[in-house]
């Protein structure tokens, strides 16, 4: 098994993982951005760019205000863009099919991110004590060595999410996919259709918008009709 | 930047940068104190010596936390009230008032703004050009996202070195508030177009008659029911793909 696309996506969960926080918040921490960002660097671009549009549309809602802290969407689309191509075990599974598998295996481990969130969260909490030390004695320049120390804190959270939906992933996959090959082909079409629903579902439901049921309504009959007629 | 400019423009530039990692030691019991104080310390260390600087680095290590784009104007103006404070100027309203008052309605604003609505926008939109193929849907969400977000990080920034205390006058006028409520009711219209169009195609690709699309929204809002009342997302596809498996594996064994 060669070590070079786990070291590259160990490398993408670090940084995707510090943008999700600690460091710019740039968004390269969305899936839809970390997930193709993977699978470039793992040699299939699409399977990632398929996997990262999917978990996007799923926890769009979620939002990180305040304390609270959402699912690890960026380790789960990192995690199952690295599953969905170095464990993918040729024909008669489609890979588009397995990406899913590998999406559906994922996911219920993002909660696991939550935990390491909140240990990083916890280890900081002793840094500003630290630094208030350093500050009577006037290490000024120590302050910056602190501040870094916590990103360190959110870096190793994320590796550590990472590492178990790895694991776990594949581990589930060795047990799931004997089971799931025949009939997660004829599933991949309606897996398709529904998927995304849930998610605009999921996404409609949490914004903060009155008439929202009776402008998405509007907006699906006068698309739907159009397509219907001009599709 | 103007004529009463104390802070050379480099240290105000390093003040900026490091700004953009203000969230790196984010604690629970003081959230963003240290990345604030990391932040204004090499402007602190300009205007401050000895005694004076020990104590506005242990003030600035009192709680804070805000919305992380819109921080960036509480960063320059709190240093220009410093610099005023130096210089034996009397303030209206204490730095680290100013700075509590200002965090707060800032965090609201710049999360519903960022998180709830132009992040889920530039996302679906991103999203339905992912789902028809086109792999720069990458680059065109990071563009949506990123270009209001730096601009106003570090505009804001700017004008809150500038105008102080006024910088307050200048977050009312952006209205905010008002062009999320905007973008959201386009979020919603491009979800409910998103949805037509995944519909018509999924039902196309089943070889089934697209008049069964019309289902679709009354599907979604009793879907956004369960999850109103708590039912996760995450729950709600395990069911799906289980009752999916339950439902083919029916009818290949009764030939349907």
């Amino acid at each position: 098994m060669p070590a070079y696309p786990y070291l590259m996506a160990f490398a993408a969960s670090l940084i995707a993982g510090l943008d999700r926080t600690a460091i710019f918040q740039l968004m390269i921490s969305r899936p839809i951005v970390a997930a193709p960002m993977t699978g470039w660097l793992l040699g299939d671009a699409i399977t990632g760019l398929q996997i990262g549009a999917l978990l996007e549309l799923l926890w769009l809602g979620r939002i990180p205000v305040g304390a609270s802290i959402p699912p690890d969407d960026t380790q789960v689309a990192i995690g199952s863009t690295c599953l969905a191509i170095t464990q993918y075990p040729g024909a008669p599974m489609s890979q588009a099919a397995f990406s899913i598998l590998c999406l559906l295996v994922a996911l219920p481990f993002g909660t696991i991110g939550e935990f390491f969130d909140r240990v990083a969260r916890r280890l900081n909490s002793r840094l500003w004590i630290r630094a208030e030390h350093a500050v009577e004695r006037g290490h000024y320049s120590f302050l910056t060595w602190l501040h870094l120390q916590g990103a360190c804190h959110f870096g190793l959270a994320s590796i550590a999410t990472f590492s178990v939906i790895l694991l776990g992933g594949v581990l589930s996959l060795q047990l799931l996919v004997p089971f799931l090959s025949g009939g997660l082909g004829a599933m991949l079409p309606w897996l398709r259709l529904a998927v995304p629903l849930v998610g605009v579902s999921a996404c409609l439901c949490t914004v903060n918008f009155r008439p929202s049921i009776w402008v998405f309504s509007s907006s699906f009959l006068i698309v739907y009709g159009l397509l219907q007629v001009f599709g | 930047m103007n004529e009463q400019q104390k802070l050379p423009s480099r240290t105000l530039w390093a003040v900026a940068l490091r700004s953009l990692v203000l969230q790196a030691s984010w604690s629970f019991g003081r959230m963003q104190n240290l990345g604030f104080l990391f932040a204004v310390l090499p402007a602190l260390r300009r205007i401050y010596h000895g005694q004076e600087l020990q104590d506005v680095c242990k003030r600035n290590l009192a709680y804070f936390n805000s919305n992380p784009v819109l921080a960036f104007p509480i960063i320059g103006a709190s240093l220009r009230l410093e610099e005023k404070k130096s210089c034996g100027e009397d303030l209206v309203m204490e730095v680290e008032e100013f700075k509590s008052a200002l965090a707060g309605p800032c965090a609201a604003m710049g999360d519903s703004f960022f998180w709830a609505t132009l992040r889920p926008l530039a996302a679906i939109i991103g999203v339905w050009l992912a789902f028809a193929g086109y792999w720069w849907a990458v680059p065109v969400f990071l563009v949506l996202y990123n270009v209001p977000s730096i601009v106003l990080r570090f505009y804001g920034f700017r004008l809150g070195y500038q105008r102080d205390y006024k910088i307050v006058d200048n977050l009312q006028r952006w209205r905010l508030s008002d062009l999320a409520y905007r973008l959201r009711f386009i979020l919603v219209v491009v979800l409910g177009g998103f949805s037509a169009w995944v519909a018509f195609s999924g039902i196309e690709n089943l070889h089934q008659s697209t008049m069964w699309g019309w289902v679709t929204v009354p599907g979604v809002v009793i879907a956004g029911s369960f999850v109103r009342r708590g039912l996760s997302s995450l729950v709600m596809l395990i069911g799906l793909v289980v009752l999916l498996w339950i439902g083919l594996h029916l009818c290949t064994s009764l030939r349907f």
